[in-house]
C-alpha cells in the first residue's frame, strides 16, 4: 500500500473558505500533579508548540459553482482522510511592500507579452512579497534568519508558510524579530519547524497555507436551505505524512 | 540515568517542556513515537537506543501512556497503551507490520526541553523496558447518528518477569518434600508444628 506524500493533498480555493469568523489556533496538551509541598503549581507540555486547529464560521458560498466547489473538495477529502491545503485568509496583516503610501498587495492577472491572455482569459499570478531563507536551520528548528528581496520587514505575529519535501505546506507564526541590519531578519516562531530548510527556500507570506484534513468526517457538513446560498462551518486540523 | 544541571534546574522550576517518547526495537527500523505533533528529532549521542540520531513521528492526537510502576523486587508488570482515532493510513501501516512487534523490545522515556526555546537540555531518559506481546487493531463502530467510528491501536507490553511461570501452591509435609527431593529430611518434623508449638531452648 503506497502512503500519502505531500503531492496527494487537494487544494482548497482561498474563496471558498471566507466565513463570518475564522480561527486558527495551537493545539497542544499539557499536565499538571497540582500544588506542591513548597506551594509550587508546576505546569508541564509538549514542546514544539502543538498542532494547527482551524475553524471557520459561516462560510458564504454564492451560486452553484461554489456550492459545487464546497461539496467537490468534501468528497475529495474521503470523510478527514486526504489532507486538504487550507489557506489562513489573513493577508492584511502580511509585511506588504509600500509604494507612494499604499500597500501593494496584487499584481493583478498579468498577460504574455503581447497583452494577451489565456484561453479562459486568466493570466500569470505571482506573489508580491518575495523572501527567503538565508541559512540553513534543521527539523525542530524555533528560528531562522530570512532576507527580503520585496516586502518586508516583519514586525511579529505574521504568519508564514515553509514547503517542506516530507510534509508539504507548513504554516507558522511568527514570535519576534530581530534586525540584523543588512537586510536580513532573524524570526522565531511557533510552531517549531516541521522539518529542515535550506538557504534559498522560499518563504511565503502572501498566502500562507498549512496541509490539514477535516477535523472529522462530518466536520463540513452543509445545509441548503433555497439551494442558492449555503453558509455551512468547516474545521480542519493539522495533518503529518507518515514516514515510509 | 542522570540529570544534568540544566535538567535539574528545569525539573525544579514550575514551568517544564517534556517529550514523552515510546520505541519498538521492530526490524528493520524501530518504531518511534512522542507524544506530540509531528516529528522530533534525538540528535546523535542523546539516546541510548539511537546512537546514530532517530526522528521520532509525532502522534498528531494525544494519547495518554498509562501509569507504571518501579520495577522494585522484580513484580511482574503488564501495561497496555492505546492510540485511538487513527487515521485509515496509519491502522493500514500497522496491521501490515503486527507481527513484527511481537517479542520485540519496548521502552518509554522523557526527554526535557528548555521552555525558552525547545532546545533539547540533555540525553533521552529511558524509564520502563518491556517486551511487546502483542498488537491488536480495533474499530469502535459509531452508536448512534453523530458519532463517529473510531480505529483504536493497542499494544501489549510486559515486563521481564512477565513470562515467568508461577509456582504451584504446596504443603510442606514430609510426604510432598519426598516426592518433590526423595531423601530429603527438611519436611520431617513439621507435623509437630501444625498446632502452636513451644520450643523450650536450649534443650535439643
Amino acid at each position: 500500500m503506497t502512503l500519502l506524500a505531500p503531492s496527494d493533498a487537494i487544494v482548497a480555493p482561498r474563496c471558498l473558505l471566507r466565513g463570518e469568523t475564522s480561527s486558527w489556533n495551537l493545539v497542544s496538551g499539557s499536565m499538571s500533579p497540582g500544588q506542591t509541598a513548597s506551594g509550587g503549581f508546576p505546569f508541564a507540555t509538549f514542546p514544539g508548540g502543538g498542532l494547527w486547529q482551524a475553524a471557520h464560521s459561516s462560510l458564504a458560498l454564492k451560486g452553484d459553482d461554489a456550492i459545487r466547489a464546497f461539496r467537490a473538495i468534501r468528497s475529495q477529502a474521503k470523510s478527514a482522510v486526504v489532507p486538504i491545503i487550507v489557506y489562513r485568509n489573513d493577508g492584511m496583516l502580511a509585511p506588504w511592500p509600500v509604494v507612494n503610501g499604499r500597500r501593494v498587495t496584487t499584481y493583478g492577472s498579468l498577460p504574455h507579452s503581447d497583452d494577451s491572455f489565456f484561453s479562459d482569459d486568466s493570466g500569470y499570478v505571482q506573489p508580491v512579497i518575495s523572501a527567503s531563507v538565508v541559512s540553513a536551520a534543521d527539523v525542530n528548528a524555533t528560528s531562522i534568519t530570512i532576507r527580503f528581496d520585496y516586502g518586508g520587514p516583519p514586525r511579529g505575529g505574521e504568519s508564514f508558510s515553509l514547503f517542506h519535501a516530507s510534509q508539504g505546506w507548513r504554516l507558522y507564526e511568527i514570535g519576534f524579530v530581530t534586525d540584523n541590519g543588512n537586510g536580513t531578519y532573524m524570526i522565531s516562531f511557533t510552531p517549531w519547524l516541521r522539518d529542515a530548510v535550506a538557504a534559498g527556500d522560499a518563504v511565503e507570506f502572501d498566502a500562507p497555507r498549512c496541509t490539514m484534513r477535516m477535523a472529522d468526517p462530518s466536520s463540513m457538513n452543509m445545509a441548503l436551505p433555497n439551494y442558492k446560498l449555503a453558509r455551512p462551518d468547516a474545521s480542519f486540523i493539522e495533518y503529518f505524512f507518515t514516514a515510509a | 540515568m542522570q540529570f544534568n544541571a540544566d535538567e535539574i534546574e528545569a525539573l525544579r522550576s514550575n514551568t517544564q517542556s517534556r517529550a514523552v517518547l515510546m520505541r519498538l526495537a521492530t526490524e528493520p527500523d524501530p518504531i518511534a513515537v512522542w507524544l506530540g505533533a509531528g516529528p522530533l528529532k534525538i540528535p546523535v549521542g542523546q539516546s541510548l537506543y539511537d546512537p546514530a540520531g532517530q526522528i521520532y513521528q509525532g502522534m498528531g492526537q494525544l494519547p495518554n501512556v498509562p501509569a507504571f510502576k518501579a520495577m522494585l523486587n522484580g513484580k511482574a508488570e503488564r501495561i497496555d497503551i492505546s492510540l485511538s482515532g487513527v487515521s485509515d493510513d496509519i491502522l493500514a501501516k500497522a496491521m501490515s507490520e503486527q507481527g513484527q512487534v511481537q517479542n520485540k523490545e519496548c521502552v518509554i522515556g522523557i526527554a526535557l526541553y528548555s521552555p525558552r526555546d525547545w532546545t533539547m537540555l540533555g540525553a533521552v531518559k529511558w524509564m520502563r523496558w518491556g517486551v511487546c506481546d502483542q498488537m491488536s487493531v480495533a474499530r469502535v463502530f459509531a452508536k448512534s447518528p453523530g458519532d463517529v467510528t473510531t480505529q483504536v491501536i493497542s499494544i501489549s507490553v510486559g515486563s521481564l518477569t512477565t513470562g515467568l511461570r508461577r509456582g504451584r501452591y504446596a504443603y510442606w509435609t514430609d510426604q510432598d518434600q519426598q516426592a518433590r527431593y526423595p531423601g530429603d529430611r527438611g519436611c520431617e518434623r513439621t507435623v509437630t508444628m501444625s498446632r502452636i508449638a513451644q520450643k523450650t531452648w536450649p534443650r535439643g
